[in-house]
């Protein structure tokens, strides 16, 4: 079978620092991985892992599947101007609140319970009320994997930081997406700095946030840890 | 030899060298992927670079260890295309699939491969969706469903973006000197 398009790409030339690259890379993982294990309890890694059964076993694999699918199907058919500009600004600026307030008492109680009970359902609580109204399925399925957010928040907590979003500036950008710039308030111990966290965040047609990029968190991540 | 799995599992408790065994078998693929997106060698490094970063970071997460290479795929397309939008190079950062909706139902597309085609045609002639379809699916082999899973959109919508971008590559080459097949 032809298939010229194989033979296309691997005419690119592999340059010699290509595998020094990699290492880079992991390297720079391996620091940072190093760094969260030293201030984050050992139950927390797991809390997703568990939320995710929690969450997959009721719905059920395939179900959860279809409705992933049907998710992208709406996303891609055009609905003009469905969601207006001032509910898009709204469901930006609570996630951004969301993300970047606390951790208030009730996220405190969840991951307390977790963390002495081994009880995961508050804190699924926590992610489904704050999260599943604003984000698409996909996107909650990253937060439920722990790779997005409340991951400020889970840092915080384990460290006794709060954290408080000062000012928050939303400008549209190109096709459907945002950029976003938060000024975030953390404080300890009666001493309170900020930095400024950007974030591109995409909106579907549905007016759900469908993509979540960190451009810049200002070190937040290396200062709540 | 220590299978993949084994590897995986190494790497999913923070073993870095196991981690680099793993991403080695990957990262000419990545890198030539890259490459197409961002097409310069430097950019396509930095993309390397990110999607080995990730993907140690968030290998703990990945729970169907037989999906890693998916996965690694998944995160490259990601990485490329983010590089791209902050070096301000945008050639059409529409991921949105809704031109390619219910169009082409082709199942054979290999027999519409123009046998002139050209790296060149590849990169420059193709929106960035458009080339992860095409490389998923003609540089490794993947079948629709697997892409279809693993850009997340419906199969349908995988076949019609297919479509399309063969009729572009054909198109070219017929302003050239004529079809093959």
């Amino acid at each position: 079978m032809n298939n010229k398009i194989k033979e296309e790409i691997n005419k690119i030339q592999i340059p010699k620092a290509l595998h020094r690259r990699s290492k880079i890379g992991i390297l720079k993982a391996k620091s940072e991985l190093q760094g969260n294990k030293k201030r984050i309890p050992k139950m927390l890694p797991y809390v997703a892992m568990i939320a995710i059964f929690v969450i997959l076993i009721p719905l059920g694999f395939s179900q959860l599947n279809n409705h992933l699918q049907k998710d992208q199907t709406k996303s891609g058919k055009v609905i003009n101007n469905k969601v207006s500009q001032s509910e898009i600004n709204k469901t930006l600026q609570t996630y951004l609140k969301t993300e970047f307030t606390g951790p208030d008492d009730e996220f405190k109680n969840a991951m307390e319970k977790f963390n002495k009970d081994g009880d995961p359902s508050l804190y699924n609580e926590y992610l489904e009320k704050k999260y599943k109204p604003i984000v698409t399925g996909n996107v909650f399925k990253e937060i439920v994997n722990a790779n997005l957010s409340a991951y400020y928040l889970s840092l915080a907590y384990t460290s006794g930081y709060q954290m408080k979003p000062t000012n928050i500036l939303i400008k549209k950008a190109e096709n459907n997406g945002y950029n976003c710039e938060v000024e975030v308030e953390y404080s300890k111990n009666g001493k309170t700095n900020k930095v400024t966290v950007k974030e591109y965040i995409n909106i579907n047609d549905e007016g759900k946030i469908s993509r979540i990029l960190v451009d810049d968190d200002g070190g937040l991540v290396n200062i709540l840890r | 030899v220590i299978s993949i799995n084994n590897l995986i599992k190494k790497a999913q408790t923070g073993n870095d060298k196991a981690f680099l065994k793993i991403f080695q078998r990957f990262e000419k693929d990545v890198y030539r992927m890259a490459f197409v997106y961002v097409k310069n060698s430097e950019d396509a490094l930095d993309v390397v670079q990110e999607v080995a970063y990730q993907s140690f970071k968030k290998i703990s997460t990945l729970r169907q260890p037989e999906k890693f290479k998916s996965w690694i795929f998944s995160i490259t397309i990601h990485c490329a295309i983010d590089l791209i939008r902050k070096r301000k190079n945008v050639v059409n950062l529409n991921t949105n699939y809704e031109d390619y909706m219910e169009q082409g139902n082709n199942d054979h597309f290999a027999d519409h491969i123009p046998l002139s085609i050209t790296l060149q045609d590849l990169i420059n002639n193709l929106k960035e969706v458009e080339k992860s379809v095409v490389m998923l699916k003609f540089y490794h082999d993947y079948t629709l469903k697997d892409i279809a899973e693993l850009l997340d959109i419906p199969i349908g919508t995988v076949k019609s973006v297919l479509y399309r971008s063969l009729e572009k590559l054909r198109g070219e080459y017929l302003k050239g000197d004529g079809m093959n097949e």
